[in-house]
This record gives structure tokens, sequence and C-alpha cells, in this order.
């Protein structure tokens, strides 16, 4: 069962990478997949911030929320819980 | 090396009027030999002194020329930031080549369009960005392609003969022997040296052709404003393709100091890099500083005692990011810079000024002289906006292939005829205005081009794939202001009724009809994401019922963009 962050950044992921949507899962690799570059983080980061109503701060760019797709969702999930 | 350019006995200063010459072997009297020579180039672990740089240089220039690369012909470059790129580049230049660099992060549909455009008689690549481009690469009728690993080694390329489209058999032990046999380069510093693309305001990414000389005026000019020397180590996280990123290459060969080429995704990784390496030069443009004092947590706790300017190039740094940077690095000096691939560099603000004329983009550098001139062909008095004007030895030789494109933006001296010395200007296509005391602001572009990123993008490129997608009558696609890339693209699209539209069949223009906007607006980005690079697809697209239009019956995209930017 995926819950609806899940569903959010899958489908913002398969908006921008194409090639890759078909196989997005919660065990998917984020950077080393060529899913995000540098500017895709800032992007995502801003779209998951408005889309959520999370505060994003420069604390929060830090590989360790970027390794997976379930890491990016633990992530909003710890920050929307705050 | 058996060059035209060995140096003489007696000669003050070593003769270089080619990229390459860059790499020379400098005469006795060369103050800036030393130091950065042991590390001309640092990628990753390896280390690369001058000398392996040559031997780089030679070995692929080698390997052009036995492809059949002849003076003249264009050489694209589809590198990763690595060493290799660098020695591809000096490279193509010794075999009196003219490179193309090609950014990586481009999608199949641009790089094609960039090697089909300038004609270019063979590709440099690797073969994991091979593999990501096969499909251009590797179709029957492609380039040749030579093959070269991270550390510059040939790994398979072209022989006596090339095939379109395949990478021959060579003889490697050949290839990757020692030595320079080519005989002396021909070229003169007029001939063509580089064709960086870049997008204008309409259309597909032009070809900006530079001369050596052009690419050698701007690398001495910007290495003497910033007093580059042999102790310098400067980051290179710009793409080469892009003509600033070109420029910190040829200003540490110049300078005979260290670059040390880098990729990164988060703020972090540039910190901990201008840490590891001692960096004391980083250029970058506004998003890269949006990142270091945004989304970089350890910028503050990491002490940069090396680090001793900033450059920013590509768009103007918000004031409020100019200063939380001089905050967390009060030690370091910030550069900011304006310039266009046409002129290559044209202003820089002198970081004393910073404070005095917050927004400026300051005085023309050195050897050039700039002024606005306005609508009615006059000078612009100060505190009127007139497009910015740029004379001296950095103008570009025009677009490749372009003649009328070329003849818009490289004009004849407004004020002084040709038959009284009048030379060919550059027209940049910005407002500007002037202060009393001569410093310059941007004011605004006077076309639809957007900046995002660092990157110039056209928007009718974007809007021919979103209209292509099917299913839209009419779409404007607007830059609008953005805290971390500068602008961000935006798309405003009328849908299709379906009553009297043209209609191609396509599954796009059946489904469409039954979309609600918001599904139709998904599958509009992930069409556009399949034939852009990231930096070009728009963030969002927004449906309305009619374009607003201009007097001319055009649409009106200034109009677009203030009914959606906040108010100041």
């Amino acid at each position: 069962m995926h819950d609806e962050r899940f569903i959010l950044i899958r489908d913002y992921l398969a908006s921008n990478a194409p090639d890759a949507a078909q196989a997005i899962t919660p065990e998917s690799r984020l950077l080393d997949s060529g899913l995000l570059d540098s500017l895709g983080i800032l992007s995502l980061m801003e779209f998951l911030g408005e889309r959520l109503g999370i505060a994003i701060e420069d604390d929060d760019f830090v590989p360790e929320n970027f390794e997976t797709v379930a890491s990016l969702v633990a992530f909003v999930a710890a920050k929307a819980a705050r | 090396m058996a060059d035209a350019t060995q140096a003489v006995p007696g000669l003050s200063a070593p003769c270089r009027y080619l990229v390459h010459h860059l790499l020379e072997p400098a005469s006795g009297v060369d103050s800036l030999v030393g130091e950065g020579d042991a590390e001309a180039i640092v990628d990753g672990e390896r280390i690369f002194d001058r000398a392996a740089l040559v031997a780089a240089m030679q070995r692929i220039a080698q390997a052009l020329r036995r492809a059949g690369v002849t003076r003249g012909d264009r050489v694209a470059i589809l590198l990763p930031k690595r060493f290799s790129e660098c020695a591809a580049i000096v490279a193509a230049s010794r075999a009196d080549a003219v490179f193309v660099p090609i950014n990586p992060v481009l999608r199949p549909a641009q790089v094609r369009h960039i090697i089909v455009d300038c004609g270019a008689r063979l590709v440099i690549t690797s073969p994991a960005l091979r593999e990501t481009h096969a499909e251009v690469l590797d179709s029957a009728d492609g380039p040749a392609l030579l093959l070269v690993a991270d550390d510059g080694a040939i790994i398979a390329g072209p022989a006596a003969t090339v095939r379109p489209g395949t990478a021959l058999s060579v003889d490697l032990a050949e290839a990757n022997g020692a030595g320079d046999k080519l005989p002396p380069a021909q070229a003169i510093g007029e001939d063509l040296a580089a064709i960086l693309y870049t997008s204008g305001s309409t259309g597909r990414p032009k070809g900006v052709m530079l001369s050596h000389r052009n690419l050698l005026a701007g690398s001495r000019i910007v290495r003497g404003y910033l007093g580059m020397g042999p102790r310098d180590r400067i980051l290179s996280i710009l793409p080469l393709a892009f003509d600033y990123g070109l420029n910190q290459l040829l200003t540490a060969l110049e300078a005979h100091a260290t670059l040390v080429p880098f990729s990164f995704r988060f703020g972090d990784e540039i910190v901990r890099a201008l840490a590891r390496y001692r960096i004391t030069g980083l250029a970058g443009v506004p998003t890269i500083w949006a990142v270091l004092t945004g989304a970089a947590p350890s910028l503050a706790k990491t002490p940069l005692p090396h680090l001793r300017y900033l450059t920013n190039s590509g768009g103007a740094v918000p004031t409020a990011t100019v200063r939380k940077l001089r905050e967390r690095l009060p030690q370091t000096r910030l550069f900011l810079m304006y310039g266009l691939t046409e002129a290559f560099r044209s202003t820089f603000l002198p970081p004393e000024e910073l404070d005095r004329r917050p927004g400026s983009i300051g005085k023309a550098i050195p050897e050039c002289e700039v002024f606005p001139v306005n609508a009615r062909g006059e000078r612009a008095q100060p505190g009127e906006p007139g497009i910015l004007v740029h004379r001296g030895p950095t103008v570009s030789l025009g677009y490749w292939n372009r003649p009328e494109d070329t003849a818009r933006v490289l004009r004849p001296h407004p004020f002084r005829p040709a038959a009284e010395g009048g030379e060919t200007v550059c027209y940049s296509g910005d407002l500007v205005t002037e202060d009393a005391d001569g410093f310059l602001y941007f004011v605004a572009r006077d076309d639809a081009m957007i900046k995002s990123a660092g990157y110039r993008i056209s928007p009718s490129e974007v809007e021919e794939v979103l209209m292509a997608a099917g299913g839209l009558r009419q779409v404007a696609v607007i830059g609008l202001p953005d805290p971390w890339v500068g602008q961000k693209v935006h798309a405003v699209a009328v849908r299709a009724t379906g009553v009297g539209e043209p209609q191609d069949g396509s599954d796009a223009v059946r489904q469409s009809g039954v979309m609600d906007d918001a599904a139709f607006a998904a599958m509009l980005l992930k069409a556009a994401a399949s034939q852009l690079p990231g930096h070009m697809v728009p963030g969002r697209v927004e449906f309305v019922t009619a374009l607003p239009t201009t007097p001319n019956g055009k649409v009106d995209y200034k109009r677009l963009v203030a009914e959606r930017s906040p108010t100041p």
C-alpha cells in the first residue's frame, strides 16, 4: 500500500524522467539512478514544500534524505509531523 | 614541441595566438611558471601535471588527424566533467579543428541538433555517454566516434578510414604512445576555434562562433582583473559548453593555475570540495549561490581560508543572496559579471563597489567599451534605458550558418562609419541604464528570452514541443521570477476545443478532449520532459481561454509575465 506522499513524489519524478517512470518504487535510488540532479533536488523540494505545506530549511538538503524514494517519503512525513 | 610558436631566444614572452598555445612551454622569462604546473588538473583522486595534460592533448590530436580531421573541421565534444574533457578541447585546437562542446545533460533531440547543425565530422565521447546518447551517436548516418576514458586515454576510435556511425578499432598501443608526431598547427588567431550553442528568444539553439583570438582575449582579460596566478586553484563546476565555464579552463591554463573539474548535486558537496582541494576561486551562476546560501548547511561551519574570490555570471544575484554570501564568507571577494556568449564577457562590478551600487552590473571589462544605445540610435543619457552595445576583442564572429540572425546582433559601429575605422560591434538585446558615474544597471530583456539557472532558454523551442504533444490551440512560455533559478519556466496555454481544430489523429489529441486540466497538464509536461532537458521543462502549465496580444496581433509576453509577477 502506498501512501499519498509516495504517490505525490512518484508522479513528480515520473513527469520529469519519463524514461524511468514505469519502474519507480519506494526502493528506487534517487541520486545514482539519474532521477534527480542538483536542479531537480531544488525543484522537488520547492514542490513538496508548496504541496505539503512544510517549511524546507537548508539543513534538509542532505544526501540521507535523498537516498531512495522511501527516504524522501520518511523525511517529508517527519517534517509534516513536526 | 615543434610548433610555430616555439619560444625564440630573446623574445620576452611566448607568442600565443591559438587556444592550445596556452599549454606551450613558456619561455624562460615567463614569471608565471611554477607552482600550479605540478597539479594542472585535479580530477577526484587523480592529479595530472602539465606534462600529462600536454601528452593527453597530443594523443587525442593525433587520433583526430588519423581519423581524417583537417583544418576547420568541427569536432563535437560530449564528455563528462573530467580531465578528458579539458584535454579534448585543447587537442581539437592542436589538430586545427573547431571544438563544439556539448553539455551532457541535453536530451537526444538537442544533441542531434548540435551535431547536425555544426556538421560535426567526429564526436569525442565516453563509453557511458555513448550509451546514453546511443540513439543519436550510433545511428547509421551518425558521425564518427572517438571514445576516450576519463584520464584521456584513447579507448577506441577511427583508424585510417572513417565510416559514419562506427567507432572503428584502432591500434591502442600506437594511439596511446607518447610523443608529438603532428606537424605544427596551421591556423591563425582569426580562425574559428569553437562553436558554443546557446538559445535566443526564438528557434533552436544557435552556434556562436568564437575565434582563437576571441577566446584568448577573454582568458587574458578575466585572468587580469581577477589577478589569477600559479597559486590559484579553481573549482570548475560550470559546463565547459557554457562560455563562462570554458573560461575557467582557459584562464587556469594561462595562469599555470590548478583546475579541479567537479560535478555536484548538493550544496554541501561544493563546500566539501572547496575545503578539500583548498580552492581559491569559484565561478558560478545565481542558482549555485542560492544553493550555497540556502541549501548547504555545512557552509556556515566550514572554514574556507583559501577561498579568495567568487565570480557570478549568467544572471543577476538577488541582493539578499549577495548579503548572505558576504556574511558567510567575509574574507572572500565577490565579482559580479555580466556577459553574453556573443561577446563573451562585457562588464563586471568590482567587489569594493558592491555596497555602494547594489544591483549594478558594473563597467566594461578591460580592453572593451560598453555603452547603451537608445531607440533613436543615440548614445543613451544617464538614467535613460538603452540596448547595451559592446566593442572589443571578444566580439564573436556571429552565428554559425545564420547570416540573418548574425546581422541582427553584430552590426556596424553606431557612431563611426567603417570608412572612418568603425568596426563591427555586438548588440546584446539587454536593456540597461547608466548612472552618473558610468556604472550600468540591467533593466530587462528586449525580447522574450528566458534565463533560468544560468541557461538561456528560447520560449519558442519549448512551445514547439508542447504544441507537438497535441490538444493545444496556442501556448506561450514565459519566465517568472524565482529565488532559486532566477526565472522559472512557466507555460500559459489555450486548450483546443476540438471544433474546427487541426486534427493530427494522435492519441494525445483524441484523449485530451476528455481529460481534465490537471491530467492534461501532466501529459503535456511528460511529453516535454521526454524531449527537453530538465532546465527547459516548464514547472507548470496553466490554462486560460485566450492569450493577450499586442496591438500588432502578437502574443503579449511582457503582459503575461507582468500579470503573474508579484508587485514589488
